[in-house]
């Protein structure tokens, strides 16, 4: 029973609840981004040089577990740091829009194509994260869990080769499109390797094979094994992130051996858990553009609660939450857990 | 009403029995299958099979041995986007086999809209698409373009990252009825609204019939800031655009 | 320690003031003793954010017919919220440059449609009444429509095709002209119109769904 645990650190309670241990109430966890404007603002670091610069990136973060109680701090906010030091074309745009890689311009056509850069984790912007990491670290030490990003190889087939010709690959040639994921993988082992030596408790691995755009069965084909091997070969807890309904292959993503999985709110909380059941611990799944963004603390509430209830064990926005999202809305989650935990007890 | 055994094509019978549930859907579908010739018929298969280069084939056959343009572009190539449109909103097929499907539908009309170009034959409708300012994000909006064109519309593709004022120099332009836009973002969704604003104060907005749509956008926020219509997914865009012209030409 | 602020819910974000340094600019709704109240808020520290927040806040006074409360906050001075009109008031206001004084609007609009004035009158109770210069259909159906897209704005109820009233009972005229140019092209108000009108009639069976 969680009242009969003692009083547990952030960064304690984070760790349990990825391996599914008892914990003293549940985690408020922050697998993506939770920077807003209204942030950016309050502490003077705002995009994009608040995803360029180590300084402001942490302080940024930061905002995540001094301002809104989140458990976490997870300094990476958006998903194309790797993509910039591969060599993309990025679009770094301003304060209230997020860095976007040029996919309509790729830097790739075939699998001879791929070259991952010596100084992957080295470039400006990879490295960026990993000095924001030890910058929090020292900051903060273990009292909170500070999670880092590393991109999956399908999410960096879409950045790098467009979306349209690596979908259209995936159908007309599967042994090339698994060529080519086996050839980007290194850079996902790689720069999570980094961000663990940086000192990062956990890490999220975006891989969008999205219910929205692919089968159930192109999960099972082409990353299920890719997962297996990340979580053998990256020495810290992953955090699988991929958008859209996947009801469909939550049963292959709990084979995966990674810690937990970050779903999206397509998906119900009790359904899910019960496919994936004690594999894999689940991470999720407010909405963002119709509940965090639109609406208020209630219907915020609601959803925490609704995880609460079937089990889920960490709490949190379904994705990058929008970054014109109310500070009270963002609020509402771990004051949700600490009052419903209160209430069970 | 025609049967099922009326169509030629065993692969047409085959895809109407196993992926249509609904009984107008299927009553349409065998209607129309059944009235359009084999030829035809083996177009729309080859598109739904997502064979480009037999679609290829096929539509230059049939355009070589005297079939007129719009009956191949009708009775093949959208027919047959048609049954692509039923197994993707239905979650048959996902969005590699729909871009399969649309570069077969692409490599057709090659051959195809020269010639309706020349003669001067009406479209059903005439759209500008693009994605708002400051969001990169397509492939929504490409799935939308590829179904528009697969039922017979004229569709302009600004692309992304577009301005209200490349919006309304392309309407112009174009002289287009019809404007969707798309955005992934919920950074970028206000940029809808801002473009609706640009084309009130140009003083256009009473011409035209704006859809909007992408993952953040829902029915109220498009109502909220003056949109006609929100399209969930590219099916509902289609149908859409399809009301839209009706209410156009209602004037 | 957390510098976050417990001011209530935000309504609505400018999320880069242009007129003065990108800041962001919430609008916020709290409970006062009297009814809704609202704040007007940034999170920068930038000097001269207070000066910012001041102008954007007094101007809400003069073009949308709030009146201070305590501690910085407005209310109009009825206690009710108006949720949309209050919003579009405060959006307006940011697009205001600092050296362009805020000025209530006049009662009246030009509806380049109809090429026609449309004057609305105050009556007590919070009832505007519109009415077209000009006497043509266009100009009567515009007129309507016009009235439709402040029920829209504005929150207001339709009494009929040219009477709004407002459900406080309280007179907004300060708000709805602030809201009239935007009135002019609401066409979801203008669908309302037709759906109404088209109820009852008998439709042919090839316009019928």
């Amino acid at each position: 029973m969680a009242d009969a645990i003692k009083a547990m650190t952030s960064r304690e309670r984070v760790l349990a609840a990825l391996n599914r241990e008892p914990v003293d109430r549940t985690p408020v966890c922050n697998p993506t981004s939770v920077a807003t404007v209204e942030l950016m603002d309050l502490v003077d670091a705002p995009f994009p040089q608040a995803n360029r610069e180590p300084e402001l990136m942490a302080r940024l973060a930061a905002t995540g577990y001094t301002e809104l109680g989140f458990d976490t701090i997870m300094p990476v906010f958006s998903i194309i740091q790797e993509s910039s030091a591969i060599g993309c074309k990025i679009q770094w745009e301003q304060k209230d829009n997020w860095p976007t890689v040029k996919m309509r311009e790729p830097i790739w056509e075939t699998a001879d194509d791929i070259k991952i850069p010596a100084d992957l984790c080295t470039h400006p912007d990879t490295k960026c994260v990993t000095e924001a990491i030890k910058i929090l670290r020292k900051e903060y030490g273990d009292e909170v869990a500070i999670i880092g990003k590393t991109m999956g190889p399908w999410s960096m087939g879409y950045h790098c080769f467009g979306v349209e010709p690596f979908l259209l690959l995936s159908l007309d040639d599967p042994g090339k499109t698994k060529l080519c994921l086996d050839r980007m993988k290194e850079a996902t082992v790689d720069f999570g390797i980094a961000q663990a030596e940086a000192g990062a408790d956990a890490i999220t691995l975006p891989d969008h094979a999205t219910g929205d755009l692919v089968s159930g069965e192109y999960y099972e084909r082409y990353l299920r094994d890719l997962h297996i091997e990340f979580a053998e070969r990256i020495p810290i807890p992953i955090i699988l992130h991929i958008c859209g309904r996947t009801v469909d292959r939550m049963e292959y993503i709990a084979q995966t051996g990674m810690h937990a999985f970050h779903y999206d709110s397509k998906n119900k909380p009790a359904e899910s858990m019960a496919i994936v059941g004690d594999r894999i611990s689940l991470v999720g799944n407010i909405n963002n553009p119709e509940t965090l963004f639109s609406k208020g603390p209630e219907e915020v509430s609601a959803e925490v609660r609704e995880n609460l209830e079937a089990g889920v064990q960490l709490v949190g926005p379904e994705c990058a939450i929008p970054l014109q999202t109310a500070v009270e809305n963002l609020k509402a989650i771990p004051q949700t857990v600490r009052d419903w935990h209160k209430n069970i007890a | 009403m025609a049967e099922i055994g009326d169509i030629a094509n065993a692969f047409i019978r085959s895809e109407i029995e196993e992926f249509l549930e609904r009984p107008k859907e299927i009553e349409h579908m065998v209607n129309m299958f059944a009235a359009s010739s084999e030829r035809m018929q083996n177009i729309a298969a080859a598109l739904i099979d997502g064979d480009n280069g037999a679609c290829d084939e096929l539509t230059k056959g049939a355009l070589d041995d005297g079939v007129t343009a719009l009956e191949v572009m009708d009775d093949g190539l959208i027919a047959g986007m048609g049954i692509v449109g039923i197994k993707f909103r239905e979650n048959f097929i996902f969005v590699p086999e729909v871009l399969a499907c649309a570069r077969a539908m692409k490599a057709g009309m090659a051959y195809i809209e020269p010639i309706l170009s020349a003669s001067g034959v009406e479209p059903i409708g005439v759209a500008v698409m693009g994605t708002v300012k400051g969001d990169l994000h397509d492939i929504g909006k490409n799935l939308c373009i590829m179904m528009l064109r697969g039922s017979g519309f004229v569709v302009h593709d600004l692309g992304v990252d577009v301005s209200p004022d490349d919006f309304i120099e392309a309407i112009e332009e174009h002289k287009a009825p019809l404007l969707g836009m798309s955005a992934l973002l919920t950074t970028t969704m206000p940029n809808m609204g801002l473009t609706i604003e640009a084309f009130i104060d140009e003083g256009l907005r009473d011409d035209l019939r704006i859809m909007v749509g992408g993952a953040p956008v829902t029915q109220e926020f498009a109502d909220d800031m003056g949109a006609d219509g929100y399209g969930k997914d590219a099916m509902a865009c289609v149908e859409l655009a399809r009301s839209l012209m009706a209410d156009i030409r209602a004037g | 320690m957390a510098q976050t602020l417990d001011i209530g819910r935000r309504i609505e974000l400018v999320s880069m003031d242009r007129h003065f340094h990108d800041i962001s600019l919430g609008l916020y709704r709290l409970d006062g003793n009297d009814g809704a109240e609202f704040l007007v808020h940034s999170y920068s520290g930038l000097a001269g954010v207070p000066g910012r927040v001041a102008f954007v806040t007094e101007a809400m006074k003069t073009m949308g017919g709030l009146v201070a409360a305590e501690n910085g906050r407005l209310r109009f001075p009825c206690g009710s919220e108006h949720n949309r009109g209050v919003r579009r008031v405060f959006l307006d206001i940011c697009k205001l440059a600092p050296d362009e004084p805020p000025a209530a609007r006049e009662l009246n609009v030009f509806d380049p449609k109809a090429d026609s004035t449309v004057t609305v009158t105050a009556y007590a109770g919070g009832r505007y009444t519109f009415a077209a210069d000009k006497d043509t259909d266009k100009s009567a159906t515009r007129t309507g429509a016009i009235a439709n897209g402040i029920v829209k704005l504005a929150e207001t109820t339709l009494e009929d095709d040219t009477t709004v009233s407002f459900d406080c009972g309280h007179s907004h005229d300060v708000l709805v002209a602030q809201l009239l140019p935007r009135a002019i092209n609401v066409r979801a108000a203008v669908r309302e119109q037709e759906a109404a009108a088209s109820r009852g009639v008998l439709a042919a069976p090839s316009q019928q769904e």
